[in-house]
């Protein structure tokens, strides 16, 4: 940095020395572009140092508060004995719900053996379909997870829906699949 | 500048060890303490009075997350002072990066009211913040983070380099750039009507 620019900024931060004013002095005498920025550098310091302070809302501490609060209580909440109780139902219920349509499935493989030709069309419909299961399933668990900290009621709740939405699906693929062969 | 605030380190790191155990209270106490520092930092880097309790909000959650990693031998008020301009830095180039001006000053009439009352002084000041806003604004946000941290913090050369995780000497030059291009702004015009309309209303 030129040393003209250094004195003048270093006599914002903190008093020059006696021999810095007298060269400051003498830089800004010979220079009257030079006594122009120091001016300005000057007031662009005055205009810094009387700034205002902006004080914070009242109401902000009590929001971060009520955050901390929320987010403490969400972590540390007890899953209650019924809850557990509950999810253990969901899974069973669930359990229940992908076996016969593991079994339907193998049966449709194994019958197929006998017509060659349809085995293709075959494996392409089940593993379409249980892929579509695993789909649903997935889905509906990573919602439960996403809520269960804060609604875990509901999320057990769509854990108990869980068969009744995969049967749905399935006989409304297969009813399709039905018209689709009858026409 | 800044007022003083009275609590002593003793206190303030009696508050931090009671937070730790879980004592929300003892936080609340370090909250009510720096709450204005820390505000008035998100506002003056971020210039909206919204987005800066915002800030202040995620800063103070960051905080109180983090206190286990708090260096007792640091003063707390720089280190939360970190977290919150850390914070707004990467907020301003993420605005940067979505092709959003950080020069656009938003008008105060688009910005949702504090719950402060505004009675005429404050107006006056106000106009006076809002100004200096402006000028603000038209410096990149590192070299604004600096300015902020010298003028309304009184922070030395060490201690904003320590608040902005860089050397000395770059916060020095940053900071002597950061003057010569508000100079090189403020117009003689400009900057005599401003201090005129208040010697007037004054």
């Amino acid at each position: 940095m030129e040393r003209k620019h250094q004195l003048m900024q270093e006599s914002l931060d903190a008093p020059l020395s006696a021999q810095a004013v007298e060269e400051l002095t003498i830089i800004l005498a010979e220079n009257p572009q030079s006594a122009d920025d120091y001016q300005r550098l000057q007031k662009v310091d005055d205009m810094l140092s009387i700034a205002p302070f902006e004080r914070a809302p009242k109401r902000l501490a009590l929001t971060i508060m009520a955050r901390i609060a929320q987010s403490v209580s969400a972590q540390t909440k007890p899953t209650s004995d019924i809850d557990i109780a509950t999810l253990q139902v969901a899974v069973q219920l669930v359990t229940v719900a992908a076996l016969p349509l593991l079994v339907g499935a193998g049966y449709m493989l194994l019958n197929s053996q006998t017509d060659p030709e349809s085995l293709e069309v075959v494996i392409e419909q089940v593993a379409m379909l249980l892929l579509m299961v695993i789909n649903v399933i997935d889905v509906m668990l990573d919602e439960a997870k996403e809520i269960v900290h804060d609604d875990p009621q509901t999320a057990l709740a769509m854990l108990t829906l869980l068969p009744t939405t995969l049967l749905t699906m399935v006989s409304e693929i297969l009813g399709i699949h039905n018209e689709a062969d009858e026409s | 500048m800044e007022e003083n605030i009275t609590v002593s380190d003793a206190i303030v790191s009696q508050w931090i060890n009671a937070a730790i155990n879980g004592d929300q209270e003892a936080f609340a106490e370090l909250l009510y303490t720096f709450q204005d520092a820390v505000y008035n930092l998100c506002y003056r880097l971020l210039g909206e009075r919204t987005e800066a309790e915002d800030a202040t909000q995620e800063a103070f959650l960051k905080a109180y997350y983090n206190l286990r990693r708090y260096d007792h031998e640091r003063s707390f008020k720089t280190w939360v002072l970190s977290i919150a301009s850390n914070h707004c830095i990467d907020r301003l180039r993420k605005r940067r990066m979505s092709y959003v001006s950080i020069d656009e000053s938003i008008p105060a009439t688009l910005s949702l009211a504090s719950d402060e009352p505004e009675p005429e002084p404050a107006l006056l000041g106000n106009e006076r913040s809002q100004h200096i806003q402006d000028m603000l604004h038209t410096l990149q946000p590192d070299y604004r983070a600096a300015v902020v941290l010298r003028y309304w913090y009184d922070y030395s050369y060490a201690e904003i380099a320590e608040i902005l995780g860089d050397s000395e000497s770059a916060i020095k030059s940053r900071l002597y750039r950061a003057r010569q291009l508000l100079a090189e702004k403020m117009t003689p015009t400009s900057d005599e009507d401003f201090h005129n309309s208040l010697e007037e209303r004054m």
